[in-house]
């Protein structure tokens, strides 16, 4: 057939490329749609107009989130680039769940976070790292919760902490669509979404997840995934904890 | 009677403007976000003209939905228009004259597509 042909002349990066290039002009050519149709005169209700000048507003701030998934892999592909600092992981994560509940309260998705020392300010939990990327980290997992998530579906935020081997551990869990076995080893990976993550209507270039895992992974920490289709997803992550003789990993 | 056409995009907002631009010129039009609902849409309402999407769930699925109506003696006098959004700029190169015994489609067009052009091209499709 010759549409195959059309596709097997392509290298697997060019692929790549042509992926972001497709999830950037979709929703890039719907924005120049809504606009068309006002300044082309099709609209003569200014509230309809308004509307749709919200809804490209709206497809514009997904692009934006593109953009800067983008920007947050090219500066991960450098350390040199990431600036690390000691961090309260309590209150990264506090305020990613502030940032997302709103997300989640649209959505009709609860969000509660028991957190054993994590009960916002009571603890801290010191790591060492870079606090917009370790609140990427818990923004792009909740969101994922929520986006894949069940109508009225929960999250579970809990945590757990390894004195012997120094490391705490964050535990999401959703009650969300799962993610089927043969998608497990592909979430991870640049630009895959796995067959239960439509392409396009979230927005995503497929590049949160593998965001989280080099970020996690840059803080020496480790990533686990476990997941059963139709009943959830829990991803927990672990980070070593900072102390004062740790600073030689500095 | 007015002329019905059924537009087919997994964007919503896509099918929004689609919306307004077809019905402002006159136009009846149904909408459907995948595939499946397109094909209910068909058996139950008669059909002049479709526009269809042809990365929606999976990449393939507007060239596989425009390929299964070009064989249903059903549905295959029903002119399709498909809109891309990869194009003369990428492999996936387009072209009624090479690619027509492939997907037979009667136009492809590409994303964004100006409201204008869209109805001179559907009107030249249903004269």
């Amino acid at each position: 057939m010759e549409g195959d042909t059309h596709t097997h002349t392509i290298s697997e990066d060019r692929k790549a490329l042509a992926i972001m290039a497709h999830d950037i002009k979709a929703p890039l050519s719907a924005i120049v749609n809504l606009l068309d149709v006002i300044d082309k005169g099709y609209v003569d209700d200014m509230v309809k107009a308004r509307e749709l000048i919200s809804r490209a507003s709206q497809k514009a701030q997904i692009l934006i989130a593109m953009v800067d998934d983008i920007l947050d892999y090219t500066i991960l592909s450098d350390k040199s680039m990431m600036k690390t600092e000691i961090v309260d992981l309590c209150e990264n994560l506090a305020q990613s769940i502030n940032m997302m509940k709103a997300f989640a309260d649209e959505r009709g998705i609860s969000i509660t976070a028991p957190g054993k020392g994590l009960t916002w300010g009571k603890e801290k939990k010191m790591v060492n790292g870079n606090y917009t990327f370790l609140m990427r980290v818990f923004n792009n997992i909740i969101g994922n919760a929520i986006k894949y998530n069940k109508e009225k579906g929960k999250i579970t935020i809990d945590c757990s902490e390894d004195t012997g081997k120094n490391t705490i551990s964050i535990i999401i869990a959703d009650t969300g669509i799962g993610i089927p076995d043969d998608d497990m080893d592909k979430v991870f990976k640049i630009f895959e979404r796995g067959k239960y993550a439509r392409r396009n209507i979230n927005g995503s270039l497929g590049l949160g997840l593998s965001l989280v895992k080099q970020i996690v992974e840059d803080h020496y920490g480790k990533i686990d995934l476990s997941s059963t289709v139709g009943v959830g997803t829990t991803i927990t992550v672990t980070l070593p904890l900072y102390k004062e003789e740790n600073k030689d990993r500095e | 009677m007015s002329q019905k056409i059924l537009v087919v995009d997994d964007d919503i907002d896509v099918l929004e403007s689609r919306k307004i631009v077809l019905e402002h010129n006159k136009y009846d039009v149904v909408t459907a976000t995948n595939v499946k609902v397109a094909q209910e849409l068909l058996e139950n309402e008669a059909i002049d003209l479709i526009i269809l999407d042809v990365m929606m769930e999976k990449d393939s699925d507007g060239f596989n939905f425009a390929q299964a109506l070009k064989k249903d003696p059903l549905y295959k006098h029903i002119p399709i228009i498909l809109a891309t959004a990869v194009n003369q700029r990428t492999k996936f190169k387009f072209d009624i004259e090479k690619d027509g015994d492939f997907l037979p489609v009667e136009k492809f067009m590409e994303k964004p597509i100006d409201p204008d052009d869209l109805i001179v091209t559907i009107r030249g499709l249903l004269k």
